[in-house]
């Protein structure tokens, strides 16, 4: 018997040790989100809740603000009908503000257009657009875009004016794999018919997450009487759920994000898609997307300068051997 | 309403006239006479008109109109994405190239040896170069050294009391004279003194170029195992007891090739393109730095700089001296409640509020306002504006931005100290970095001590220690994330200068110059072809005529730097490379490329039929009833003859 026992025990070990990550080494250096609220007028008042909801969590998880790019379709926190002004909730118990206090909206209003979402994929702005409004992703760095609207079959209306097709989705981040400006790439809509925005990637390492399938409709989650609309829709209300429970050290994998989506709690079919991702799901933590881990390295000791009176002193201050600037 | 309509309606005859008209036509058919084709001649005009687009009247006319490129609907031709041709033959030829035998600016080492050798001695010597050539390849990583893989030549001058000449040589690099200059060298310590005033003999023997270094090897007092001392620019001195026997060559072969693999030669290897990717560099060479001294809690007590002072005595030197490697610009900021959410705990050893090398990951706080303000263009970029003739083109990459944050602690956690986990051990500097993003500095400024509490005064300069530290840091960690070591590093046999004022050696920067020109030429070369292949693969993709100059024109670069680097010319490979990936970079990220032609079927169809089908319909309509019209009397007509022929026969 205690042979067995030792067997099994060695069994177990073999079985249940840890395997070395495989991609511990080669981890992105960088962070980048784009959050998109694609639609206007009061009456989506919750599109601009998913948004800011999603840029409060990804903040609080560590993406500074520099690194998140975040597109209001309306201004809504402003609007004559908003009853608190100044404020946008995502809940009817109004516990958070999210538009409390460090909101830096990027594009917002008439700014929120296909050609400004496409330019801050590609890249390509004009020289005046401040480094703010830029995503200066390379191909070190992973970047979420996160999308809400109203969407159909391959598209998705921008402020009730224009659509992005999900071809031209396809197309830019095929650009930006050709740039290099991102490492892995993972979209989430919110919308409805949600994965036919996604259906034509054909771009290596992009995972994509949809609250709904084609021809499914996406729905509200609940009405605030108080603000008079519906403040958050279900897809973004279940994540955020989940995501409370993430903090910037926690460990939880996107497969387990994956397991909370149910039919009965979204009233819409859930959909992934990770044949384009390299990397098991199980492996990729939630912080990887939506937060942000800072890599330092202790200075160990300073250059030995010379002090400021032989500074003064010192016979050569310049080379005058280094090559003009181009 | 159609153009046929149009034509017709200019002299529209009445009911009565075209009636009459009719009846004639009607007697002309019964009569026998054939149908004359003005009328459908001018009918077809009309409808080639259409078809065939305005423009092209003139050519339609003419029978081989059809086959004519020209004859391009004009509908067609403004609905069609316009795109330049790319030479993309050319673009994936000299990629090829570039991946079969990437650039390598080339590496020249002479050696000057005291002394007169004897004959015996000159056989070793030569064998001794090639030596030192073959195992400084094999060091840097190269798998097969008989290829040229990369330029490196290999020189042993005697160096005699009277005249100076090549006892050996080896490698296909070897620029300038022949003959090696005479010198005499009073150099007997390892300091900056004597450093500073060898480089005068070294200049005048024309050898202080870049990519070019000197080991003068001096017959006297030394070890068996002689210490090199190398200087902050670029050349060593080494101390041998009879410097021609056949054991000091060997161990000077050692010596050369540790030099030449560890120090001199870095930035030559297999990897350069990788390395030098990694320097925080925009693709224009623009660098920004931005300098935050931030306050923690300023309300009892806030701390401000003299910036313009500090930038004028200690970051100008430095920054000149890396000018070759990048164009950097200076911003600075006071920023006041900066608190860390990293918490601190006294520790009664260190004296010390203490935090964690572990939490130093979450010490900046998202919060803290160090975002640079500017705009894309920097000053260098508006002076290129003005000088170049491709104004239209300038400017559309941003800068890196390095940000470089003093911070100081509130005064209930001063003094703060940074502490290892495991060690335990008080950090030396209080600083760490943050790879290509910059790094932080904990700075601890005391108050005066016999303040009284009325006159406190809260506001304070930072005192020229801090300055001194605050810049002695910055050299480190700037040099970390240019990886290079942040401090000289002392091996067992060479003992290295720190460059006191400039923070950065001369043969430093060759190495950085030599990182960046093999990783710009693979940029460009990966840009063109990204570009290259994303017209293939996106129909859809409209792009100005200038891109393809711009293509044309950064390949152009390309190729003169690889010439230029192969003649040792390192200014103009460096000038060259730049160019050619800044241009192909800003022609790849132009704004005025963005994909925005893709429409579903459905909607082109929503959007022509309505143009089309109501101009279409009133052609139609008049082209058959002419045609019918035609036929009709044709067929009367005829039949009249064959009645007639019938009956005269």
């Amino acid at each position: 018997m205690p042979g067995i026992a030792r067997w099994l025990g060695v069994l177990m070990l073999l079985l249940g040790a840890p395997r070395p990550s495989l991609c511990a080494s080669m981890s992105h250096t960088s962070n980048w989100a784009v959050l998109v609220d694609a639609s206007r007028y009061w009456f989506n008042y919750r599109h601009a809740a998913n948004t800011l909801s999603m840029y409060r969590t990804v903040r609080r998880l560590g993406v500074p603000d520099s690194n998140i790019i975040l597109m209001l379709g309306d201004d809504l926190a402003c609007d004559a009908r908003n009853g608190h002004p100044g404020r946008v909730f995502n809940n009817a118990d109004h516990s958070v503000d999210l538009y409390g206090d460090s909101v830096e909206v990027d594009y917002r209003g008439y700014e929120v257009t296909v050609e400004n979402f496409m330019r801050v994929l590609t890249g390509r702005h004009d020289p005046a657009v401040p480094r703010s409004k830029r995503l200066l992703s390379d191909q070190g760095s992973n970047v979420l875009v996160y999308i809400t609207g109203h969407g159909g079959n391959e598209f998705l209306k921008f402020q009730d004016n224009e659509e992005l097709m999900a071809q031209d989705l396809a197309d830019a981040v095929a650009q930006m794999h050709e740039k290099g400006r991102y490492r892995e790439m993972l979209f989430i809509a919110d919308t409805c018919q949600a994965s036919t925005l996604f259906s034509r990637f054909d771009s290596p390492n992009i995972l994509t997450m949809a609250s709904s399938k084609k021809d499914e409709s996406s729905y509200s989650h609940h009405n605030d009487r108080d603000v008079g609309v519906s403040v958050i829709d279900r897809f973004t209300y279940h994540t955020l759920e989940f995501l409370e429970q993430v903090d910037m050290r926690s460990s939880v994998t996107l497969q387990n994000l994956f397991g909370i989506y149910r039919q009965d709690l979204l009233r819409s079919t859930f959909t992934y898609q990770s044949a384009l991702f390299s990397r098991p799901l199980n492996r990729v933590k939630v912080t990887e997307f939506l937060g942000s881990v800072t890599v330092t390295e202790p200075t160990q000791e300073v250059y030995p300068l010379s002090n400021k009176e032989r500074l003064l002193s010192s016979p050569r201050l310049t080379s005058a051997q280094v090559p003009p600037q181009n | 309403m159609g153009l046929l309509s149009t034509l017709r309606l200019s002299r529209r005859p009445t009911a009565q006239q075209r009636q009459k008209e009719e009846r004639r036509y009607n007697e002309l058919a019964k009569a026998g006479k054939p149908p004359g084709t003005k009328r459908l001649c001018v009918i077809l005009s009309v409808v080639l008109f259409v078809v065939m687009g305005a423009d092209v009247v003139d050519e339609c006319n003419k029978r081989n109109a059809m086959k004519e490129p020209r004859c391009v609907p004009v509908w067609w031709r403004t609905t069609s994405v316009f795109r330049p041709t790319l030479p993309i033959q050319r673009i994936e030829s000299w990629a090829e190239s570039i991946a079969a035998r990437p650039l390598r600016l080339p590496v020249y080492l002479e050696i000057w040896i005291e002394g007169v050798g004897t004959a015996d001695a000159f056989d070793s010597v030569q064998k001794c170069a090639w030596d030192i050539h073959n195992r400084t390849l094999e060091g840097m990583g190269y798998k097969t050294i008989t290829q040229k893989v990369f330029p490196l030549g290999i020189r042993i001058v005697q160096c005699g009391t009277l005249d100076c000449k090549t006892v050996a040589s080896a490698g296909d690099f070897l620029p300038g004279r022949s003959e090696g200059p005479c010198f005499n060298i009073s150099q007997s310590t390892c300091d900056n003194s004597s450093d500073d005033a060898l480089l005068g003999s070294i200049e005048r023997a024309g050898r202080a170029v870049l990519g070019s270094y000197v080991l003068i090897v001096r017959n006297g007092q030394g070890s068996s195992a002689p210490k090199v001392c190398m200087g902050k620019y670029r050349h060593a001195v080494a101390h041998m007891v009879d410097p021609w026997s056949r054991g000091a060559l060997q161990s000077l072969a050692s010596i050369a090739v540790d030099l030449l693999v560890h120090h001199w030669g870095q930035g030559s290897g297999p990897n350069a393109e990788k390395q030098g990717g990694q320097l925080p560099v925009s693709p224009a060479s623009q660098v920004l730095m931005s300098f935050s001294l931030c306050n923690a809690n300023p309300n009892d007590g806030y701390w401000t700089w003299d910036f313009d002072r500090f930038e004028e005595t200690w970051l100008r030197p430095v920054l000149v001296s890396i000018e070759a490697v990048m164009n950097v610009d200076v911003e600075s900021q006071v920023l006041y409640h900066t608190s860390t959410d990293v918490k601190t705990k006294y520790v009664r050893v260190q004296h010390a509020h203490v935090v964690k090398a572990s939490a130093l990951p979450f010490f900046v706080s998202s919060e803290w306002q160090l975002d640079s303000g500017r705009t894309v263009t920097s000053r260098n970029d508006r002076r290129e504006i003005n000088r170049t003739h491709t104004a239209h083109l300038s400017s559309v990459l941003s800068p890196v931005v390095l940000h470089w944050v003093v911070f100081i602690p509130p005064s209930n956690r001063r003094p703060m100290r940074i502490v290892d986990d495991t060690t335990g051990h008080a950090s030396k500097t209080n600083a760490f970095k943050i790879p290509s993003w910059g790094g932080v500095l904990i700075i601890n400024p005391s108050k005066a001590v016999n303040e009284s509490a009325a006159d406190r005064q809260l506001h304070h300069d930072l005192e020229a220690v801090h300055y001194w530290e605050i810049a002695a840091v910055f050299v480190a960690q700037l040099r970390g994330l240019l990886g290079l070591p942040e401090t000289p590093k002392a091996t067992d046999s060479v003992q290295s200068l720190p460059s006191e004022v400039r923070g950065f050696a001369d043969w430093e920067v060759d190495v950085l110059l030599r990182q960046r020109a093999a990783a710009d030429v693979k940029a460009c070369a990966d840009t063109l072809v990204a570009l290259a292949r994303v017209m293939q693969k996106l129909p859809n993709l409209e792009m100005p005529n200038f891109i393809g100059a711009q293509v044309v024109e950064a390949l152009t670069a390309g190729e003169s730097a690889v010439k230029a680097a192969a003649a040792g010319d390192y200014a103009l490979a460096v000038l060259s490379t730049r160019r050619a990936r800044r241009l192909a970079e800003e022609a790849f990220t132009h704004p005025s490329i963005l994909t925005q032609l893709n429409f579903p079927d459905q909607h082109k169809v929503a959007i022509y039929i309505p143009l089309f089908l109501p101009a279409l319909v009133a052609v139609a309509a008049a082209l058959t009833s002419e045609v019918t019209r035609f036929l009709k009397r044709r067929s009367v007509s005829a039949a009249w003859r064959n009645a007639h022929r019938s009956s005269a026969g």
